[in-house]
């Protein structure tokens, strides 16, 4: 499959432009300070969620949604696909759990039988993508799913999957997380060594044709000349990380751009794609080889490596 | 006569403060509801949902309960129709 | 001609019983099941619940209630040892253990601001799929659907994906979902719930209720099931789904998402309409739902099409549903008998069908169950029974 469209909401603000400048040391995003739980996060800033016209006719988004909108919606962009041969594949970690909170207080503060159908329906996992689809106007299947080990990685082998077997022409593939000060509580006392987490959304358009050729593999490849990595990925395993690692491959990773999440891989394979566009530029910088360069994730025994 | 004049200002005026803060109405602020103009539809494109939330907004901050959807899509014409409504639930 | 995707296993548990053997016989029976203690505590007994039969109220309830299914279909289909090497994938559909939803453990976060974290553990040790892997040791792919109520059926689309590509020799396919305060009351706030036992298609009915269980098919490549001595008559013939894009919470009134859907299914399949026996319909009993899908059937299969929604039985099962109503619809091919539609009585002159009053003999080699789920998601999968003339 190719990647003909990219889309990225995180801490640095909204838009591949903004990621591209953070990669080229322009412009590091600043954490924040979560006061309840006395941690430094990487959170999206709320002007990047604010007057953007995407996100006008859709007053429902929670904050989760909005992000996943507007990376899904810059990934889009230029698509000539018809709608109802569009995909949505939606990945995340954790979901909406804010604004699943949200509905909990509810249900604590005001009784089972007297909550906001509004809340409840935002915290259903399946809205974001219901609001993509219906944002930008297309039809094709949309799946949304959650795992905690490799989301965005095997989402974006099913979308590989949906273009093979002629179930749609483009699909937009791509992952969210958000922070919440429960998650950052659970992780302070889950994780011992400090974390700074993150949250943001990541989105690609990919089709048969056209763009960047892109693959997912169980297993690292030789013919990388550069490795992505997340070297924590909010409770990933390192150990495993580096046994899955090629030898003599170098290994760079730019999550203190975006923080630590499941879904880092994404982030990684946007900063990819951006290298790849301008590759004289980021090889200058020695951020990029000649050669393919590959995302590469490890849970456990699993494996997963994304290619470009 | 005054005194319930007065009181429908004041609830017209929360009521729309709450629909704003409640149903994320965005680019529009209390001064911009018209009284009479109808919430559903294509004027202020309130939709089924907006409905089942202003249920919720009637029982939360004025007391007042809608037990049959029926009422409800009398009542929810407009601003008027709902404050009149609560007026009279808890005042008349 | 693709290569055919065989069921080698079915496992179901809901509030019609726990396993097939007594699934069938209270669908055979035509009434609805004596409903059960409620194992969630404090919901407002505004509408009927709908409890799974046989499985232990527990914390961590969705994952027992996914087991249960799972290991009677591994049983079934002779997969419950594995051999080295056989990449066994698993995709499960849910709607609540998706979340870290624990009300318990928020409540004491809110009060004290440092609660047992028991809740988080179980949550991190993996999502469903994640977790019944590692149970079973399968080393295949695993994915979980949160799609709201499609998530089951689009789980089987995603298996029928996998094995397509070759990423595995079988999957674990099907939904889960305990009964749970937070979409009992999220449904009672849309003013969707129904205080009677649902009645779905019928004039006067009200609403859906809620229900819980799991349903699980296995699914695998003919010839590799051959190679395993294993045949079935059961095949999953064609899947389509597709997005409404119109609204959160309300279906696309003309259906047009579903039509697409069941068009996919129907092209997959290379058949036309009139050769599908019946349908397991969404049938959820809410005003909208069964007015739309009715009309949609009706559009595609005409009026005269034999439809049953099994919710009269279950309730609605959320993500479970098209896990449980798949293996419904696959006994029924199986079996030779359709249930009938319990809860209908009287019917709907805005509805263009009517479901099945009795239970009635299959004639023919295909059979849909569809679902509509919350957001606009909407998917169909086609069954076959292939072999000896009915």
């Amino acid at each position: 499959m190719n990647i003909t469209g990219a889309g990225v909401v995180f801490s640095g603000g909204a838009g591949v432009r903004v990621l591209r400048d953070a990669l080229l040391g322009a412009q590091a995003p600043a954490s924040t300070w979560l006061e309840k739980e006395g941690v430094k996060v990487l959170a999206v800033p709320s002007a990047a969620l604010a007057g953007n016209p995407v996100l006008a006719p859709a007053r429902r988004a929670d904050r989760f949604c909005k992000m996943s909108l507007l990376a899904a919606a810059e990934a889009w962009q230029g698509c000539v696909v018809a709608p109802e041969r569009v995909g949505i594949i939606f990945a995340t970690a954790f979901g909406p759990h804010a604004t699943v909170f949200r509905f909990v207080n509810e249900i604590l503060d005001f009784g089972e039988s007297k909550t906001s159908p509004t809340v409840f329906s935002q915290s259903v996992h399946a809205a974001a993508a219901a609001m993509i689809a219906s944002s930008i106007g297309v039809h094709g299947p949309t799946l949304n799913v959650a795992d905690l080990a490799t989301p965005f990685e095997d989402a974006l082998a099913l979308a590989d999957g949906w273009l093979e077997s002629g179930t749609c022409d483009a699909v937009l593939v791509g992952a969210a997380d958000e922070l919440s000060d429960v998650l950052a509580h659970v992780v302070r006392r889950k994780w011992k060594p400090p974390v700074i987490l993150g949250e943001g959304a990541a989105f690609f358009r990919v089709e048969r044709t056209g763009g960047l050729r892109v693959r997912v593999d169980a297993e690292a490849s030789a013919d990388a000349s550069c490795c992505l990595i997340d070297p924590d990925a909010l409770g990933g395993d390192a150990l495993a990380l580096r046994r899955w690692l090629p030898s003599g491959v170098p290994c760079r990773s730019h999550s203190s751009l975006w923080g630590s999440m499941r879904i880092g891989a994404a982030f990684h394979l946007a900063a990819a794609v951006l290298m790849r566009r301008e590759k004289e530029l980021f090889a200058e910088k020695g951020l990029l080889a000649e050669g393919k360069t590959q995302v590469v994730s490890a849970c456990g025994t699993r494996c997963r490596t994304i290619t470009v | 006569m005054e005194k319930r004049e007065q009181e429908l200002a004041e609830i017209r005026q929360k009521l729309k403060g709450l629909l704003i803060e409640n149903l994320n109405l965005q680019d529009i602020s209390i001064e911009q509801i018209q009284d009479d103009a109808p919430l559903f539809g294509s004027n202020m494109g309130l939709d089924s949902l907006d409905a089942v939330e202003i249920v919720v907004i009637l029982q939360r901050h004025f007391g007042v309960e809608i037990k049959d959807m029926d009422v409800g899509r009398r009542v929810f014409q407009s601003v008027n129709s709902l404050s009149e409504y609560i007026y009279e639930k808890t005042r008349g | 001609m693709r290569e055919a995707i065989t069921i080698t296993g079915l496992g179901v548990v809901s509030a019609a019983g726990c396993g097939v053997a007594a699934s069938l016989g209270t669908l055979r029976a035509g009434f609805r099941p004596e409903l059960g203690p409620c194992p969630v505590a404090g919901l407002p007994s505004a509408t009927p619940m709908f409890a799974a039969a046989g499985v232990e109220a527990a914390a961590d309830r969705t994952f027992r209630l996914a087991m249960a299914a799972v290991r009677e279909a591994l049983d079934d289909a002779g997969l419950s040892s594995l051999r080295s090497g056989f990449r066994l994938g698993v995709c499960l559909g849910t709607t609540v253990a998706c979340q870290l939803n624990d009300i318990a453990f928020y409540a004491e976060y809110r009060a004290t601001g440092n609660p047992s974290l028991d809740a988080v553990a179980r949550f991190a040790s993996g999502s469903l799929s994640e977790r019944v892997a590692r149970d079973v040791g399968a080393v295949g792919p695993t994915m979980t659907v949160v799609n709201a109520c499609s998530s089951g059926t689009d789980a089987m689309g995603v298996a029928m994906t996998w094995l397509r590509a070759g990423a595995c020799d079988a999957v674990i396919a099907g939904g889960a979902d305990e009964l749970s305060a937070i979409p009992a009351s999220g449904f009672f706030a849309l003013g969707v719930t129904s205080p009677e036992p649902c009645r779905p298609f019928d004039r006067n009915r009200q609403g859906l209720n809620l229900g819980e269980g799991a349903g699980v098919v296995i699914l695998e490549r003919r010839a590799d099931a051959g190679r395993r001595g294993r045949s079935s008559c059961l095949v999953a013939a064609g899947f389509g789904a597709a997005s409404d894009g119109y609204h959160l919470t309300a279906p696309h009134p003309e259906g047009l998402g579903l039509e697409q859907a069941v068009r996919a299914a129907l092209r997959e399949a290379a058949i036309p309409p009139q050769e599908v026996d019946f349908v397991n319909a969404h049938g959820t009993a809410t005003k909208e739902n069964d007015r739309i899908e009715g009309n949609t059937l009706a559009r595609v299969f005409g009026p005269g099409v034999r439809a049953v929604s099994t919710k009269g039985y279950t309730g609605h099962t959320l993500g479970a549903a098209g896990g449980i109503e798949a293996v419904f619809t696959a006994l029924a091919l199986r079996e030779g008998w359709i249930p009938r539609s319990v809860g209908f009585a009287e019917r709907d002159e805005a509805i263009a069908i009517a479901p099945l009053t009795v239970v009635t003999p299959v004639s023919r080699r295909y059979a849909l169950s569809t679902s509509l789920a919350f957001g606009g998601n909407n998917a169909a999968i086609l069954l076959a029974r292939e072999g000896n003339a009915l």
